[in-house]
């Protein structure tokens, strides 16, 4: 939790890059009508560090966003920035630099227009605003295309002047807002480089929110995992992606196999589980997992060992359901004979109704605490 | 393509081939509407024309255009112009004005959103007669509109707001409002309120944001508002009588029109005070969309192009 943020500031990053931006969220809460969407919500973000908010849609992520960039009142809470309580302070007067899933360009103007208007609403003297403007287009690859509308450009250049017009007045936050979302594969990819490269160059406080795990993982230093308007956990990502705390996290990073199990014995982190169907399973044990309790116990379809019958240990009997080739696996849904279905990720195809053995390592076969 | 084409050209043989790069198949279903303006439109346009240059009684020999000639030469009826710009320019500018705020607050759902917005409207309904009458009623020297101001001790004598300028100028203007409301309305609905908020963290304040975002972003609206709000009351005429001084300050153009037309039964000055009417609906329209087209022309949308 208390992670260093792994990316420094590049030596070469410009002057406004080592203007600090340490923000300290503390007890943010936002109810509307008779929902919580945001509850208790506390947030350490190291200046210069890259922090991805990720969750299922609804789960208060982007409220937190918005509580941040100042566009949602929060009921309670505050948002410290180098110190300083924002919580009540009108964005216009934040100084954060916003990046909108729609990308909210405004259409009436030019690119260059579109990059120069928060220079402009700062009072920046124009020749300092001619500069800059072609600075941060530079920054994003559009130099040439200053002239056009916003309907003349690509979506992935849309994405561009907006990261552009958050960039040119060098916010000491920056908050992106599912930016990706509206690219196609390719193109995602490639902004996804692009966002890196602006942050190891910019070394800007990031605040991200996103609910595709690959994206937060790729970019993030750290990453919060949210449901219910809750942070559940927050990590590195190899902490969130090996060492899920919960059930939700461990499903939201790939282990797509999670079912109610009952608690057997527990010994040296170990515990025996009985699954639906009377099938027996053997797995690790996280805190709060004690003997006769209810729990959930996941694991990932990679971890799941497909074989033919009749090997000399034992493991669990199933027949295969359909394949599907996955480009470089197959994935399988597998019923175990027992009646609980796994999906299981194999290299090899296995025909449909072939009867397998499956195995699954207790290393691999995480046993949580009911949510 | 080459199929559909192929099948529609069945023994009629109807436009759908290319001639000369153009494809008219697209345009076969708007013949019907075509055929209706023409003959609704058209035509009786053409005719006014050709009738207003064919002078009759003591102008017949006044040549092609003494019909205008009479029109402009004679004071009082010149007035006429006068008399419903003065009328229809501010009633535009004050429905404009006052429809503007409110179409802006009401395009995202509100509580009593709909209630608000039905209310507006309804003067829509009642048609300018209706509420002739009850604008006699209502601020008649001894209606609810003049007793309030009476015993607030406002006005020592009732003050006279029908039967005059003032009479036609409330009628027009509620009875106006509905449309350039609704009209508003709508593009304010199409505005996307993300672009709003991103110009709100970009550091612009309630009036840079008017100004540099919202403004701009309506300026097609208000131009169709504008054109349409003068269009109609240029041709206003049963307030101009009803509520009005037509035989003075509110003898608008289409009133001089009407008595040419069913008093003097000389359709051909008619025909031709009515043709001068168009034009300066059309001029005025023209001016508008002139403004207009410097402006912005595209979606109101940020994005997602």
């Amino acid at each position: 939790m208390s992670a260093k943020p792994a990316t420094a500031p590049a030596p070469s990053a410009p002057a406004s890059a080592r203007r600090i931006g340490r923000l300290e969220v503390r007890g943010l809460t936002k109810r509307f009508a008779n929902v919580v969407a945001l509850s208790n919500f506390d947030l350490d973000v190291q200046s210069g560090e890259f922090i991805s908010l990720l969750g299922p849609s609804g789960c208060g992520k982007s409220t937190a966003l918005n509580c941040l960039a100042g566009l949602v009142e929060p009921d309670a809470g505050r948002i410290l920035l180098d110190g300083e309580d924002l919580a009540r302070v009108p964005p216009e007067r934040r100084g954060f630099g916003v990046v909108f899933q729609s990308y909210a360009l405004f259409p009436h103007m030019t690119v260059a227009r579109n990059v120069a208007f928060g220079l402009e609403m700062m009072g920046v003297r124009s020749e300092v605003v001619a500069e800059r403007m072609r600075q941060a287009l530079a920054l994003v690859h559009l130099e040439d295309l200053g002239d056009r509308y916003p309907a003349q450009l690509s979506g992935g250049q849309q994405q561009r002047v907006a990261l552009a017009r958050a960039l040119v007045i060098e916010p000491r936050l920056l908050l992106m807002d599912e930016p990706l979302s509206n690219l196609d594969a390719k193109l995602r990819l490639e902004m996804r480089l692009e966002i890196r490269r602006l942050h190891q160059r910019l070394g800007l406080t990031t605040f991200y929110v996103t609910h595709d795990q690959e994206e937060a993982l790729s970019l993030s230093d750290r990453i919060g995992l949210m449901k219910d308007g809750v942070l559940r956990q927050v990590g590195t990502p190899e902490q969130v992606y090996l060492h899920p705390e919960t059930a939700f996290v461990a499903n939201f990073f790939g282990y797509r196999n999670v079912f109610r199990v009952r608690v057997g014995a527990v010994t040296d982190g170990r515990a025996a589980v009985t699954a639906p169907g009377g099938l027996r399973l053997a797995g690790t044990a996280r805190g709060g997992v004690h003997e006769g309790a209810e729990a959930v116990a996941a694991v990932r379809p990679e971890d799941v060992e497909v074989g033919p019958p009749g090997g000399a240990d034992r493991g669990i009997p199933a027949a295969v359901e359909f394949a599907e080739f996955v480009g470089d696996a197959f994935e399988c849904s597998v019923t175990a004979d027992a009646g609980v279905v796994f999906v299981v990720r194999t290299p090899s195809r296995w025909t449909q109704g072939a009867r397998v053995i499956l195995r699954v390592d207790p290393s691999r076969l995480l046993v949580f605490p009911p949510e | 393509m080459q199929r559909a084409a192929g099948a529609r050209a069945g023994p009629g043989a109807l436009p759908t081939a290319r001639h000369g790069g153009v494809r008219w198949g697209p345009l076969v279903p708007i013949v019907p509407a075509l055929l209706v303006v023409l003959v609704l439109f058209v035509y009786p346009f053409a005719y006014g024309l050709a009738l207003s240059v064919h002078p009759i009684g003591s102008l017949a020999k006044g040549g092609m255009l003494a019909n205008y000639a009479a029109f402009f030469g004679t004071p009082w009826e010149r007035a006429s112009i006068w008399n419903t710009l003065r009328l229809a320019v501010p009633v535009s500018a004050l429905d404009l004005a006052m429809a503007l705020p409110l179409a802006y607050r009401l395009r995202r759902p509100l509580p009593g959103q709909r209630v608000i917005t039905a209310l507006l409207v309804i003067p829509m309904t009642l048609g300018t007669v209706l509420l002739a009458e009850g604008m006699i009623e209502f601020f008649g020297p001894a209606g609810w509109a003049n007793k309030v101001l009476l015993a607030l001790h406002l006005v020592r004598m009732p003050v006279q707001f029908v039967h005059n300028y003032t009479g036609v100028f409330i009628s027009l203007a509620i009875a106006d409002f509905p449309a350039v409301f609704l009209v508003l309305l709508g593009y304010a609905s199409g505005l996307d309120p993300r672009v709003e908020q991103a110009a709100r963290t970009l550091g612009a304040g309630r009036w840079a944001r008017l100004r540099r975002v919202t403004l701009p972003l309506l300026a097609p609206g208000i131009a169709a508002a504008a054109a349409l709000s003068f269009v109609a009351t240029f041709s206003v005429f049963p307030s101009a009588v009803l509520v009005g001084e037509p035989a003075g300050s509110t003898r608008v153009i289409a009133l001089a029109a009407w008595q040419a037309a069913y008093e003097q039964f000389d359709y051909p000055r008619a025909s031709a005070i009515a043709m001068v009417m168009a034009a300066i609906e059309l001029v005025f329209v023209a001016l508008v969309l002139a403004v207009r087209n410097r402006a912005y022309r595209g979606p109101t949308i940020g994005g997602r192009g």
